[in-house]
């Protein structure tokens, strides 16, 4: 009995002081009543970000498969490179007649595979879960250029060589087959692959260890990129985002355009951007922006359809005015570095603008743009 | 008759031709504006490129276009475009097309604003269309302040006054900021000789200058305003003349001009929020840079960038305040900002790998630049350090979703667990006494989850992903944002404050006293003496509290951020002087028995005997002081931070309060544990002790845990209330759980074994032979 009577208000102290905690404030989280910041604006239609997606599995395929025969020549190229001994002078005195064709063909094909990426670089470098695959196909750089904006990865070589963070895929690519590589990477030796009496510009046979490493990089990280598409579920803060961020990258690949042969020549510098011109990547991006806002515009128009408008408008007027520039360097126009300037800097202004103009859109439906 | 076919003939071409020169009708200032503009950007273009026959044609039709209200704005412009295609000139074209653009910005702000004071949004939204933004990088978005006042507007939320004072606001500080860009490139635009793009860029600041002469004239005088846009008439002037000397005197004088001009001013609060920045992003910079580096190498890349991010954002809040900084003084001001721009190289350097400032120097740096800011700041600029925290834990959280994106999992847990270290050493002290349901929520999304969303630690265990990650993340935000307007509003009620303190005390102070309580409820008839070493401890752990205190205010506030280190430490020993008394406690029948047996044999074992009692009475010290200053040290971190809200007063009757709660269950304690039979009393005190030493653990194993000391191992799909972790110290992780478990089963164990030697000496007495007679 004194057991229970003498334990009995000993626990109900400890009762007592639990309770008196527990009534004595509310500690019970409250009901979210914020009304400061900007509301979801309700609305019956919702984005059409489906044709998003199937752009992006239609360019993701596309790019796999030019990766897949890339990697394939590579390992060709690779054979008769080892069976020379990787003795480049050797390899063209025994090889010389199927190496000119081999090796165009490769260019070729690069070429033509560049704007697969491209097409689909809005969606990929502006959408968060996607944007790590932009960083190593196409905008990361060498870690003894910018180790901010590094590349994630690593070349392992078949001599045991390791080359790290050596920059983005395209680049390596690029440079092993034009012979424009930085000079820390395996440099290509010249060679005069159409036989014209002159070693010109791209006209090289490039390290052929260094070339199967960048393609299988190449075809694995396109096989990646094409898994990650088919499990992205795109949001509307995907959509707004790649808008946004796309603008500063935009107004970075015109001054690259600025800088690159396309423009100044020979007297550039630039080791990448030589063979097929920004203003055609810049063309393709805008493709990829326009597929987005297609997939927003409705929606958009339902808060403000005089911001819809000229958002569109903006952006169609971009494109053409990028095509016009695109045509003529094609045509074999060559701009002055001062024309490049000019015509760059009103690019520049207009995808400024776009970009304010999509913050304000997201801005008035509540949409979060992603850092 | 005849003629009557050809008379209706004529009449309907007439018509036809009436119709097609009849004006279209009037369109979207918008459409105006892009059509002006970007013909114009086509005449250029062609001009450029060598077809001047194209250009005037172009110019032409741009002047043919039916602008509206902006008729009067642009015409000039046009006027000067048509004369400098009729000449061939590219670098006067482009000085035209700035003027007509900039004349058609300004007219849309003024039209904009009168719009919405008079509370006409759809008109408002109309002139808004025709404007320009900041240039977004890599970091930063454009704004949407003006958007938003307008959407705020239309919802009843917001006056048109006020609306209007926003929209003027968000142009205004656009155009300053495309006026610094503009400067910037007439600059470059020189070095590289390229004279179309400078005259150009020279044409738009004056342009962007123009929209804020009006703001200018106001923060100086009307003879300044004037000075000053003659001199951006010489730069255009100059520029177009290719006159490379001129271009750079004018300028100098330009900048000088504009040195501390803000046109949009700061209100009030963005003036707090921003020297609070400007205090906060710095101090963190020595801590952040200190902790990548290591013996003259950069070992941490991501510290330094996360020093590089706070000074970027201390220099942004300095670039805000410096007009109003340099009226306190201007020298002190200039030399703030070159100790900035001294840190920013720095960190480049270091950033680049180039080169590794010693630690030293940049804390040295950074103290002559807070000492600075201490002098230039007024009286009540004096707290604002504090309103940053957010900021700074935003930043932070920013870091962490980089990370997860980036796929760097143990990258995130140092963000957050650094994001969290702000919160709890920052806002949360003031939280739990001004709104301690904002805290639980917060606690909850950092940790393990809240309202059905799963907490950032588990999230960043599981490697989640991104989207998973940003989900928990904007409901922290959203508490976060609560949280500082409750913070900022400060306390509600005087009543809300003594209450939360008085919880805050007693929760915090019922550990302590129940330990002592329990110990000394034991301590009667030969054990009373050692009741004095125990409260000798707990009245020296008072008054190292009370000496906290006095300290706190300086030195300890910028040690906050260590002071959680401080907290584990005090608790490991704490843990660990509790787990020694608590088997002394058990087994001190023995002990004492022993002892008295050893009074019959010679000194040296009395010796021995009073060393043994001297470890007893040291550890009794030093568990009475480690008890109660463990409690009262994070007590006094709280305090400190409601004392700021409410006042002195107010926080020491809740203190009082909560004071008296504590010792009147430390007296019941004592009252109760006496009635009870020695065995009884042997098995309360142990309860009790257990039960404070599981919270002991579990909060001590969080605490390790926020330090980084330990890892933080979730028990998934284990969802425990919010007061499991507040009362009980258990929360649902592996390492918390598995500590306390164990020490469940150290105290248990201590028991059974003292009951086993009990047993046994009870066995040794009743064996004993009858004829021996004890001593």
């Amino acid at each position: 009995m004194i057991r229970t009577r003498a334990l009995a208000p000993l626990v109900a102290t400890g009762i007592a002081a639990l309770a008196l905690g527990a009534c004595g404030g509310d500690d019970e989280p409250a009901a979210d009543d914020t009304g400061g910041a900007a509301t979801t604006t309700e609305s019956a239609a919702a984005p059409q970000l489906d044709g998003v997606k199937d752009y992006l599995l239609d360019h993701t395929e596309q790019l796999a498969g030019f990766t897949a025969d890339f990697k394939s020549a590579a390992e060709e190229y690779h054979g008769l490179a080892e069976e020379a001994g990787f003795d480049y002078e050797a390899l063209w005195a025994e090889h010389g007649e199927d190496l000119g064709p081999m090796l165009e063909e490769m260019k070729s094909n690069w070429i033509e595979g560049n704007p697969y990426y491209e097409q689909m670089e809005g969606v990929v470098a502006g959408t968060p879960s996607l944007a790590e695959y932009d960083v190593i196909l196409d905008a990361g750089s060498s870690a003894a250029e910018d180790p901010e904006s590094a590349v994630p990865f690593d070349l392992e070589l078949s001599d045991g060589t390791t080359l790290k963070q050596p920059g983005n895929l395209f680049n390596l690519t690029e440079g092993a087959l034009w012979g424009t590589l930085p000079e820390a990477m395996p440099q290509s030796t010249p060679a005069d692959l159409d036989g014209n009496g002159t070693e010109d510009f791209g006209e090289v046979l490039p390290d052929a260890a260094f070339l199967l490493a960048a393609a299988e990089a190449f075809d694995r990280y396109s096989g990646e990129l094409a898994d990650s598409a088919q499990a992205w579920a795109p949001s509307e803060s995907d959509a707004f985002t790649a808008l946004v961020v796309m603008v500063p990258t935009m107004s970075e690949y015109f001054g690259q355009w600025k800088e690159s042969r396309f423009v100044l020549g020979d007297a550039s510098g630039s080791e990448s951007f030589n063979v097929v011109s920004r203003l055609s990547d810049i063309n393709d991006i805008l493709t990829g922006l326009e597929v987005i806002f297609d997939g927003v515009e409705g929606r958009l128009s339902e808060v403000d359809p005089a911001q819809a408008e000229q958002t569109g408008r903006e952006l169609s007027d971009l494109r053409a005015f990028v095509e016009d520039l695109y045509s003529r360097e094609q045509g074999g126009e060559r701009f002055e570095p001062e024309q490049a300037e000019v015509l760059g800097t009103e690019a520049q202004e207009r995808a400024t603008a776009i970009a304010g103009q999509v913050s304000q859109a997201a801005a008035e439906l509540g949409v979060t743009i992603e850092q | 008759m005849a003629h009557r076919p050809l008379i209706v003939a004529a009449t309907a071409a007439v018509l036809l031709a009436l119709a097609g020169t009849a004006p279209a009708a009037p369109r979207e200032p918008w459409q105006a504006a892009a059509d002006v503009r970007t013909t114009l950007a086509e005449a250029q273009r062609a001009l450029v490129l060598g077809e001047p026959a194209k250009a005037k044609a172009l110019v032409a039709k741009a002047a043919a276009f039916e602008l509206g209200l902006l008729e009067p704005a642009a015409r000039p412009g046009l006027r000067e475009a048509g004369r400098a295609v009729a000449a061939g000139d590219p670098v006067a074209m482009e000085v035209a097309r700035a003027a007509t653009w900039t004349a058609i910005l300004a007219e849309a702000l003024e039209r904009a604003t009168a719009a919405a004071s008079a509370g006409d949004v759809d008109e408002a939204r109309a002139w808004l269309l025709v404007r320009e933004f900041r240039k977004p990088t890599r970091f930063t978005r454009p704004g949407a302040d003006a958007t938003l006042a307008l959407q705020a507007l239309e919802g009843g939320r917001m006056g048109p006054k006020p609306a209007a004072a926003a929209v003027r606001a968000d142009l205004l500080d656009t155009y300053q900021a495309r006026l610094r860009s503009a400067l910037d490139t007439v600059v470059a635009s020189g070095g590289q000789g390229f004279d179309i793009s400078r005259a150009g860029a020279a044409a738009l600041a004056r342009g962007y200058f123009a929209t804020l002469v009006e703001a200018y004239e106001k923060q100086r005088n009307a003879s300044d305003a004037a000075s000053a846009t003659r001199e951006f008439e010489s730069l255009v002037a100059a520029a177009e003349a290719g006159d490379d000397a001129a271009v750079e005197a004018e300028l100098a004088e330009i900048e000088a001009a504009i040195e501390g001009f803000r046109a949009a001013p700061l209100s009030k609060e963005e003036e707090l929020r921003r020297a609070g920045q400007l205090q906060r992003f710095l101090a963190l910079v020595p801590i952040e840079y200190g902790r990548g580096v290591k013996d003259g190498r950069v070992t941490l890349d991501f510290e330094i960038q996360e020093a590089v991010t706070f000074r970027d954002g201390a220099a942004q809040a300095f670039g805000d305040l410096e007009h109003l900084l340099a009226l306190e003084n201007q020298e002190d001001t200039r030399r703030l900002g070159e100790l900035l721009d001294g840190l920013a190289a720095d960190l480049g350097a270091a950033a680049r790998h180039e080169e590794v400032a010693d630690p030293d120097d940049v804390q040295g740096a950074t103290d002559e630049a807070l000492d600075l800011i201490e002098s230039l700041y007024p009286d009540e600029w004096e707290e604002a350090g504090a309103t940053a925290d957010f900021d700074v834990i935003a930043a932070t959280l920013d870091r962490l979703e980089s990370a997860i994106a980036a796929g760097q999992f143990s990258q995130a847990e140092q963000a957050r667990l650094e994001a969290y270290a702000f919160f709890e050493f920052g806002p949360e002290q003031r939280l739990r006494g001004l709104a301690n349901d904002l805290f639980v929520e917060v606690e909850g999304l950092f940790w393990y989850g809240s309202d059905g969303l799963p907490g950032l630690a588990q999230l960043v265990k599981r490697k989640a992903e991104p989207e998973e990650v940003a989900e928990t993340r904007k409901a922290l935000d959203l508490a976060l944002a609560d949280a500082e307007a409750a913070v900022g509003a400060g306390p509600t009620s005087n009543t809300a404050v003594i209450s939360n303190t008085a919880i805050i005390v007693f929760r915090e102070g019922l550990e302590a006293v129940l330990i002592l309580a329990a110990l000394m409820a034991g301590m009667v008839g030969a054990q009373a003496g050692l009741r004095k070493p125990l409260l000798l401890g707990a009245a020296a752990a008072f008054v190292a509290t009370v000496a906290t205190w006095g300290i706190a205010q300086t030195v300890l506030g910028s040690l906050s951020r260590y002071g959680e280190k401080l907290e584990a430490m005090v608790s490991l020993v704490a843990i660990g002087v509790l787990l020694l008394i608590l088997n002394w406690f058990y087994h001190r029948v023995y002990w004492g028995e022993h002892l008295a047996g050893l009074h019959s044999r010679k000194k040296k074992i009395i010796g021995i005997g009073v060393g043994a009692v001297l470890a007893q009475i040291v550890g009794l010290v030093m568990l009475g002081f480690t008890s109660v200053y463990r409690e009262g040290f994070e007590t006094v971190l709280f305090l400190q931070a409601i004392v700021l809200e409410a006042g002195a007063g107010i926080v020491l009757i809740g203190v009082a309060i909560g004071l008296a709660a504590t010792l009147a269950v430390g007296y019941l304690t004592i009252r109760l544990q006496r009635k009870l039979p020695h065995k009884k009393m042997l098995v309360a005190t142990g309860l009790l002790i257990l039960w404070v030493l599981v919270i002991m653990v579990g909060t001590t194993v969080q605490t390790l845990q926020v330090v980084g000391w330990i890892p933080v191992t979730p028990v998934e799909g284990l969802r425990l209330p919010y007061w499991a972790g507040l009362w009980l110290g258990v929360f649902p992780t592996w390492e918390g759980l598995l500590a306390q478990g164990a020490a469940v089963v150290f105290v248990l164990g201590s028991y059974v074994l003292a009951e086993q030697l009990r047993a046994r000496r009870r066995r040794a007495i009743l064996d004993r032979p009858l004829t021996e007679t004890s001593s």
